[in-house]
């Protein structure tokens, strides 16, 4: 006994529930009557069950910000009118004087004196944005873009004069370790500030500071530069205890003012 | 698959609203990444698609015609980019390449994942036209109505391909004796 390609497409429909009560009606009367077709309609169930019941696939957790990084468009780069008290720090000297005198405030209000901290600061978001501007990469090494599956996003210098601003906006799949090291005595650790969310850790020592974060967060670590030469500043990025990449930034004196 | 809020969230886009984006990107992003997974078997290949398919529909929002519904051309989209992903693999399968295939060795599988593993595999074996059917019925739970408008196709031409798709994955499965 074979199945009549009329009640096939019968039984598919009736499987993926579009069938009508007159239709389900005669799949059920030819299913009684023709066991080839019972048998097929049980495969296909089976079929269609196993299909059905396949878990969802979740995206990698930094896939969302990766898309929205892509998506910012470049700022337009229109020269500004300036007023007021926002032209007066326009003038370079005196834009980095103010930069500068920010920073130090934030420092004093972030820093513990012995230079070690393993806690979240007060949330100051977007006083990066404010206090500096972002280091034109000197030998192209101003950014660091991740873009692994284990983290992505981007890590960038800002210069606030002798003040070096380290914005980490990050999003990592899971645990990740991030471990800057600058073995030059004219670099030190002066703070950290969690600029979106509050679960980035951090540890400081002399010439190397530890950092743990998970998801998506943005942060910055302030490092003091008090020479007049470039200094490198390594970055290891760990999952798992694995090391998944590997980069140095320069942080330059280009904008540094000299007293 | 709520057109009315989609049609807000787009004309939000339309007028620069990033929070409008993000929403777009939180309805869809993980329908938009299982369809394509399903559709390459490879996670990074569905992360690429993925964001391919945002950039695009972000960037062409302007031209989409409202008359249609949205979640048919994000999926159109979606599937477009994910064969194009699939002929660039071809295309390096003819230079070599070891065939794509994910997840952890059966040793280390429980039954239900091995089993998700085999249809995936057994479902990477049929061809692409009758794959995108079946990934939209079974992992996107499109109706034939929904299916017929993203692949543009008439209902009896999208019932019929289902039908022919089932039958080949079954026998696929038979062949790698999950059946």
């Amino acid at each position: 006994m074979t199945i009549e390609a009329k009640y096939i497409e019968l039984i598919n429909s009736d499987l993926d529930g579009e069938i009508d009560d007159a239709g389900r009606a005669a799949v059920a009367a030819y299913l009684e009557a023709n066991p080839e077709a019972r048998a097929m309609q049980s495969e296909l169930a089976d079929l269609c069950g196993a299909l059905d019941s396949m878990a969802p696939v979740e995206p990698p957790s930094h896939l969302k910000y990766a898309i929205m990084e892509t998506l910012k468009k470049p700022p337009a780069r229109h020269p500004i009118q300036e007023s007021g008290w926002r032209s007066i720090f326009a003038a370079p000297m005196l834009r980095h004087a103010g930069a500068f005198a920010a920073g130090a405030v934030l420092t004093f209000a972030l820093v513990s004196s012995n230079q070690i901290s393993d806690q979240a600061f007060d949330d100051v978001t977007g006083l990066v944005g404010t206090i500096s501007e972002t280091v034109p990469g000197e030998f192209g090494h101003g950014a660091i873009n991740l873009t692994s599956n284990e983290i992505a996003g981007t890590v960038s210098v800002h210069d606030a004069g002798a003040l070096k601003v380290i914005e980490f906006n990050l999003s990592a799949e899971g645990p990740v370790e991030i471990v800057a090291s600058f073995p030059s005595l004219d670099l030190w650790f002066k703070g950290f500030a969690q600029l979106e969310n509050n679960n980035a850790s951090i540890v400081a020592g002399e010439g190397i500071v530890r950092m743990r974060m998970q998801g998506r967060n943005r942060y910055a670590m302030y490092l003091q530069h008090a020479s007049n030469t470039d200094v490198p500043v390594s970055f290891k990025f760990y999952a798992a205890g694995n090391l998944i990449h590997e980069a140095e930034l320069i942080l330059s004196t280009e904008d540094q003012i000299i007293e | 698959m709520n057109s009315v809020d989609d049609r807000e969230l787009i004309e939000n886009c339309m007028n620069g609203d990033r929070q409008a984006i993000e929403g777009l990107l939180f309805k869809y992003e993980k329908p938009v990444y299982n369809a394509a997974y399903r559709m390459l078997n490879s996670s990074e290949d569905a992360r690429d698609v993925t964001q391919t398919v945002f950039l695009k529909v972000i960037e062409n929002m302007n031209s989409y015609n409202p008359k249609y519904r949205f979640f048919s051309w994000i999926y159109r989209i979606a599937l477009n980019e994910s064969i194009n992903c699939l002929k660039k693999q071809n295309r390096l399968d003819a230079l070599d390449r070891e065939p794509v295939s994910e997840g952890s060795g059966p040793e280390e599988q429980t039954g239900s994942e091995q089993m998700s593993q085999g249809m995936q595999t057994a479902l990477m074996t049929i061809k692409a036209e009758y794959r995108t059917v079946i990934v939209l019925k079974h992992f996107v739970d499109c109706s034939y109505d929904e299916i017929s408008q993203i692949l543009d196709l008439p209902e009896k031409k999208v019932k019929s391909r289902l039908y022919t798709g089932r039958q080949l994955l079954k026998e696929a499965l038979t062949k790698s004796g999950m059946h």
